[in-house]
């Protein structure tokens, strides 16, 4: 997407450039945290497939995890004795084919959603109460960070909890005492990923 | 308009992204001539299909409201959707103070994911560069540490969101905790769950917001009551 055109919606939807740059600085601060624990699996990934491919298999879509789930799948099939470099180049192939192929049934997937969601979405704004609407859409993103925290939390080991309660206890209190502070807010969550991370090392 | 242009441009560069995908196989197959037979070819479809057809239409459409057009194109084609696009995407809301599903939401959860993606290829990129050799170096309680970065991530948002709307937000928790607690020892599947989750969000959504708008009604009907009580 063009930035242009993303600005001039924007602009047209009254959000002045100071709230764009606040909301791009909050995100590119979110997403550090999140980045670099993307590259403890960059590593693991390396070993197993070499530097370029456990880069862009990073960069696109699938986790980690899955990849390397993927790559160890896909190594029975190979037909070449084990140990040589026949089995590795084969193995190697069939790897990235497998993943290529994820790749795309993610992307079908995305593409049928946006297709469906968009019509869905005008169908709702036009036919339904715009408040009951609003309600939904914020209920949806609750619910489904309700689903990722305590899946992320649920039947693990005590640091996990630990983490998630630092976490939101660290932003409860930078809404609480610097909640006017502008610069503060767009660092709150950054700052509460950092205060439940250490938190947990620490203690759990 | 805006989400018909994200739409235009999100299919063109989602349909580049799946040709780019193949293009490592493409040219391990030109450079040293090997490829999965067609037999192994379908082993592959059908093993990949197994594990992930399901998700692969769920999981989309389950972040879809949250996301808008733009930032699900972005998103699904830069992947880390659950643990990064989407704690992004909500700091952005939250810092311009737009709600999601708005056409204001949207245009910042765009924004929010393109600049995700920016800072973790250039993590990646860097990352990668560097190599094994640096983040060998790291002792493992660091290393160890990395695996808190998520439940942090989550603890903060959803507290974030309690304290946005207590009255609406927190029966909005519980019951997603609840409905959790309960899938887990049915075995459910993590992308059944999500949905499962999310459609009770919706349920317990509609009767929040039935309650929260009687008693709006209430209110502004009372003024009426009273005055006729006084005559």
């Amino acid at each position: 997407m063009k930035t242009t055109a993303i600005r001039k919606e924007a602009e047209k939807l009254n959000i002045s450039k100071e709230t764009q740059k606040e909301a791009m600085r909050a995100s590119a601060i979110t997403a550090i945290g999140p980045g670099l624990a993307l590259c403890i699996m960059l590593v693991t990934l390396m070993a197993s497939l070499g530097a370029p491919t456990a880069w862009m298999r990073l960069n696109d879509v699938g986790s980690g995890r899955s990849e390397l789930a993927i790559a160890s799948m896909v190594s029975d099939m190979v037909t070449a004795e084990k140990g040589t470099a026949e089995w590795d180049l084969q193995n190697f192939s069939y790897a990235i084919w497998a993943q290529g192929i994820d790749v795309v049934g993610w992307i079908v997937g995305a593409i049928i959603a946006v297709v469906f969601g968009e019509k869905l979405t005008k169908t709702m704004n036009a036919k339904m109460d715009q408040k009951w609407v609003k309600v939904l859409m914020s209920g949806c993103l609750i619910s489904l960070f309700t689903y990722l925290l305590t899946n992320s939390v649920y039947g693990k080991s005590i640091g996990y909890a630990v983490a998630a309660i630092l976490g939101g206890v660290s932003m409860y209190v930078l809404n609480k005492v610097f909640g006017k502070n502008k610069r503060l807010r767009e660092l709150s969550l950054g700052i509460s990923i950092l205060v439940g991370t250490v938190g947990a090392a620490l203690i759990g | 308009m805006f989400d018909k242009k994200c739409l235009r441009l999100g299919l063109i560069t989602m349909c580049i992204a799946m040709a780019a995908s193949m293009l490592p196989g493409l040219y391990v197959y030109f450079r040293y001539g090997i490829i999965p037979t067609g037999e192994q070819m379908g082993q592959i479809l059908s093993m990949l299909a197994a594990s992930f057809l399901v998700g692969w239409i769920v999981q989309p459409l389950t972040f879809y409201p949250a996301m808008g057009v733009g930032a699900s194109c972005m998103s699904w084609t830069s992947g880390n959707v659950a643990g990064l696009r989407m704690p992004c995407i909500s700091a952005g809301q939250k810092s311009a103070g737009v709600e999601p599903g708005t056409p204001e939401g949207n245009v910042v959860s765009t924004m929010s994911a393109a600049m995700s993606t920016f800072v973790v290829v250039i993590i990646l990129t860097l990352a990668t560069l560097l190599g094994a050799s640096v983040l060998g170096v790291l002792p493992a309680s660091v290393t160890n540490a990395f695996a808190y970065i998520s439940p942090s991530v989550f603890g903060a948002i959803i507290v974030n969101y309690a304290m946005s709307n207590l009255k609406q937000n927190l029966p909005l928790i519980i019951a997603g905790i609840a409905v959790y607690i309960i899938l887990q020892p049915l075995g459910v599947s993590s992308v059944w769950a999500t949905l499962i989750v999310l459609i009770s969000g919706m349920f317990v959504s509609r009767g929040v917001y039935t309650v929260q708008s009687g008693k709006k009604k209430d209110k502004t009907v009372m003024p009426a009551g009273d005055a006729k009580a006084s005559n």
